[in-house]
């Protein structure tokens, strides 16, 4: 076990080291550079000036070693300022990575709830109309442009309802109710989104438990059908369901980048977006690294999780 | 090993090794090993002859048969086909020699494409050497010429030309079985390796399948090596027999001299689990106990003597040389010189 | 001439028994041939897609207009059946990049085996292991002019959509390379790959001509499958204004627009994205339908 964490963690820092060479390189690629918006933002700027400012920034060297220095004063806590917001990186990041948890989890926490005893009941009747309906439902969250989705959404409830604002988050300290309603919509679309593959994952990992013949056979001893899915089996097929989750781990916190831009949620998604748009380099690349860091650790728990949880599989274990 | 100097040889095998390199799980992760698979084989077959190679499953057969068949690089010893030596050579440098030597496989199913019809399937290896067979068989090497030879292998094998169009799936097995063997045929070689042709096919359609074996050796010259897990199959097609325990060959004699005379302990086990008509009477001595031992772990001495009832200090120290019980006639053990009565089986060699 | 018998043949039969994947298969070719006759309907209508007219616009549906105008006035039928074209077309043409990529990679990975496949796995999983959507962003935004390429290629109207095919293929092909990798390792140890080494196959000739041909079936499944993926990432990314370059219509992009006018004219929201979903979730029902026929132990 402690052999295979190791070999896990080394590839996953590796894999982040690579790619915060290729985010950094990508960065650069990205119209504009900060010296030209420096000059566009100040017009007593000469092409003179703009050549030292370049040397004095270590621009004009090649990318391998702009990407040292950057590494360098990086990893010494130094992670640079946001343009587009006037403020140290992480300042900027740390509310926004609190507001997509916030999101995330509550849409997250409501389609596990949901799948569970949907993809278990879908499973414990195969072939009948719940099971065709749940099937029907997870191909249309799968096909579904989330975008569009959240469209329709405020369609129906902001501009013909009313019920609920288009976009944005409730003012810090509104009351609660106030924060509740700035989310119901994103959380929805979130949810709706991600219910049908959920629960799709809890039925077919459901179905195969029920294959095994332990289950048979505590059909067979006269045990009572819901007791058996709802106690004995239930508990079997969590195994690959919280893999998944933990997989999704990650994403809680990149953030569903389309749901928070279309309904202005300050979180972590619409926090790439931006920057990228607004060609703030420093927060971009920040901000596409912590996401990268912490999907890499989502997959890395899944992983864990698995073979914690199962104990058929053994890690580098005694097999001649 | 052979006096027989007058058939020309096949091949050639002197101290032939495979060892497969393993992980082993350990405390502190994977170890890499080498297990062997097959260990000093000496081997000679001539032209024209059947020879069959018996053991249980497991003894290296199959690994010293796909040798053989240029399959697998022998990791020591010297091997040479058809006169060529092919130690030490690379695939490319091998395809030349393929032709000489064909195989045909346990099964049917997985040994054939499912995607390509009998045609494809028969008419590939013509394609792949379109410079084969003297300025006559290159000018008929055309899709017509092809599609030819294709439907004259279908009727030597006992099918007929119209099947050429279908797929693998529509046959049964002793068809597939058929098909696998035509096969092996296109390229007119002298060797063939089966590897337990049989074994995956029903009892009923066993013999019609070792028959027509039987038959394409006359009409095609050809060379056998039969492998097989059981004497019985053997006893009809083989010339000589030898039998594999644990990769080494520890009895090779001709048919009758096994049969009768059988002098290893081993081979005389092997013989009492063949049914026969008389049951009682065979069920002199030792049956088989226990599994073959591990070829990661081999036993000291002689392989064998953990389940052998003759063995002695000697056999659990030092490795048997092969030993000469007639010009035609070797085991390695240290007690050959002990016989058992295996007259009742002695009727079945003679048939 | 088709063999009765040949396995896609079979699979076809057993396809048949699939109503819903007949059904989104009926659905999916009628709108290609709709798709491709636009030129027809624009003559028919008397107006051409991108034919801006101010004073009419966002105009309700007529008999000039079936599904009425957008806030220049262009006609949003006509739009919505260019815009279909760009969208299949990048679906299905990444989609198909994609697979190749996959295939190759998988192939040699599932063939080789040892320190490449160990390489070209580890590759995958790292590239499946990325927060995808961030990153497709970057590449979408980068700037054609700083790697390098001429100005002809970058100032042409083509570039955006070979750069969304081109971004697709670049991480879509990791589902291929899995699963023809796994298809491989077990292919390989079926005794009709030995046979072909036997009658003096290259490894090229046994790759491709042998065992290619049985990974057939689970590629034109996960191709049909990841074409409704791609369409989805291709219209989310024109939707952000990064795929698909206005004046050419895409799906995606005509809901950037849509989405400005919510409150003045909501149908406008309404068609590009029901037509993406339906497209995408016949996609999908097809892929189901073919992973059903295809089903290897109903092969025989």
């Amino acid at each position: 076990m402690r052999w295979f964490l190791f070999t896990r963690v080394t590839q996953s820092l590796i894999v982040l080291m690579i790619m915060s060479f290729v985010i950094y390189a990508l960065i650069g690629l990205m119209p504009g550079d900060p010296i030209d918006l420096m000059i566009s933002a100040n017009p007593n700027m000469t092409a003179a000036d703009a050549v030292a400012l370049r040397e004095l920034f270590g621009l004009d060297l090649p990318i391998y070693k702009r990407y040292l220095n950057w590494l360098g004063t990086a990893l010494g806590g130094d992670l640079g300022y946001s343009r587009l917001f006037g403020q140290p990186v992480l300042d900027v990041l740390f509310p926004a990575m609190k507001n997509t948890v916030v999101l995330m989890g509550t849409a997250f926490i409501l389609s596990v709830c949901i799948a569970i005893p949907v993809g278990t009941f879908a499973a414990s009747k195969p072939r009948s109309p719940i099971d065709y309906g749940v099937n029907l439902f997870a191909f249309a969250g799968i096909s579904i442009p989330s975008f569009w989705l959240a469209l329709m959404l405020i369609i129906i409830f902001s501009v013909f309802l009313g019920w609920f604002p288009a976009g944005g988050i409730a003012t810090e300290g509104a009351p609660f109710l106030e924060q509740i309603k700035y989310m119901v919509l994103p959380v929805a679309t979130i949810t709706i989104v991600s219910i049908g593959g959920h629960s799709r994952y809890v039925r077919s990992s459901m179905l195969e438990v029920l294959r095994q013949d332990y289950i048979r056979t505590a059909r067979a001893k006269g045990a009572d059908n819901n007791r058996v899915i709802w106690k004995h089996a239930l508990r079997n097929a969590m195994i690959p369901v919280v893999t998944i989750l933990a997989l999704d781990f990650g994403f809680l916190f990149s953030g569903a980048l389309i749901t928070e831009t279309i309904y202005s949620w300050p979180g972590m998604g619409k926090l790439i977006f931006d920057s990228v748009m607004g060609n703030d380099f420093n927060l971009a690349l920040v901000a596409l690294l912590f996401a990268t860091a912490l999907t890499l650790t989502g997959n890395l728990l899944a992983d864990i999780c698995y073979a914690w949880l199962d104990p058929r599989i053994v890690i580098g274990g005694d097999s001649t | 090993m052979d006096n027989n100097h007058l058939s020309k040889t096949i091949v050639e095998a002197k101290n032939l090794t495979k060892t497969f390199a393993i992980k082993v799980a350990t405390e502190k992760g994977w170890e890499k090993k080498a297990v062997a698979a097959v260990t000093d084989v000496n081997l000679t077959i001539h032209a024209g002859e059947t020879l069959a190679l018996v053991g249980e499953s497991g003894c290296g057969k199959t690994t010293l048969g796909r040798m053989l068949a240029l399959f697998y690089q022998p990791s020591s010893g010297q091997l040479s086909i058809h006169g060529n030596s092919v130690t030490g050579l690379k695939n490319r440098q091998l395809k030349p020699l393929r032709q000489h030597v064909q195989m045909i496989f346990q099964d049917p199913m997985s040994s054939l494409n499912p995607r390509h019809t009998v045609e494809g399937i028969l008419t590939e290896p013509m394609k792949i050497f379109p410079e084969l067979g003297g300025a006559e068989a290159k000018r008929q090497n055309t899709p017509a010429g092809r599609f030819e030879k294709a439907a004259k292998l279908m009727d030597a094998v006992g099918l007929s030309k119209a099947d050429l169009a279908k797929y693998p799936h529509e046959f049964s097995g002793g068809q597939r079985q058929r098909i696998t063997i035509a096969r092996a045929l296109v390229l007119n070689p002298a060797f063939i390796v089966a590897d337990e042709p049989v074994s995956a096919l029903d009892v009923s359609v066993q013999s019609q399948i070792l028959n027509l074996m039987k038959d394409l050796r006359e009409e095609f010259n050809l060379t056998y090596l039969f492998i097989s897990h059981d004497l019985a199959v053997v006893h009809h097609l083989a010339d000589r027999i030898a039998v594999m325990y644990l990769g080494r060959i520890v009895e090779i004699a001709d048919r009758n001299s096994l049969f009768a005379d059988a002098r290893h302990p081993y081979t005389q086990s092997l013989l009492r689990s063949v049914p026969t008509v008389t049951p009682n009477k065979s069920k002199i001595g030792q049956i088989l106990q226990g599994d073959p031992p591990s070829p990661i772990n081999p036993p000291n001495g002689c392989a064998f003597h953990p389940r052998c009832d003759r063995a002695t200090d000697i056999c659990r120290e030092q490795l048997p040389d092969m030993q000469k019980v007639s010009d035609t006639h070797f085991a390695a053990c240290h007690h050959h010189e002990h016989r058992v009565n295996t007259d009742s089986l002695h009727t079945m060699a003679d048939t | 001439m088709i063999n009765q018998n040949s396995p896609l043949f079979l699979a076809m039969r057993r396809f048949r028994r699939h109503r819903l994947a007949i059904f989104s298969c009926c659905v999916l070719l009628s709108m290609i041939v709709l798709v491709i006759s636009a030129p027809l309907f624009e003559i028919w209508l008397g107006v051409s897609a991108n034919q801006v007219d101010l004073y009419s616009r966002m105009v309700g549906s007529s008999l000039q207009h079936p599904l009425g105008t957008d806030e220049l006035g262009r006609d949003v039928f006509l739009r919505l059946l260019y815009g279909g074209r760009i969208s299949l077309f990048t679906g299905l043409t990444a989609a198909c990049f994609a697979a190749s990529i996959g295939t190759v990679i998988g192939l040699s990975a599932g063939y080789f085996g040892g320190r490449l496949d160990a390489l070209l796995m580890r590759l995958t999983d790292s590239v499946i292991a990325l927060p995808l959507l961030p990153l497709l962003i970057v590449l979408a935004a980068i700037d054609l002019n700083k790697i390098g390429l001429p100005e002809a290629i970058v100032q042409s109207e083509d570039v955006s959509f070979y750069r969304i095919v081109l971004i697709v293929a670049l991480t879509g092909w990791t589902t291929v390379a899995r699963l023809v990798r796994g298809a491989t390792l077990s292919l390989k140890e079926r005794e009709f790959v030995m046979a072909a080494r036997g009658i003096g196959a290259s490894d090229r000739h046994i790759m491709f001509r042998h065992i290619l041909p049985n990974l057939l079936s689970p590629i034109i499944v996960a191709v049909t499958l990841s074409v409704g993926s791609v369409i989805l990432l291709e219209s989310v990314l024109s939707f952000l204004g990064l795929g698909i370059q206005p004046p050419m219509a895409s799906w995606g992009n005509m809901l950037t627009n849509a989405q400005q006018l919510i409150w003045e004219a909501p149908l406008l929201a309404v068609y590009p994205g029901l037509l993406i979903f339906i497209t995408v979730i016949s996609f999908n029902f097809l892929g189901d339908g073919l992973q059903d026929a295809f089903d290897p132990k109903a092969e025989y």
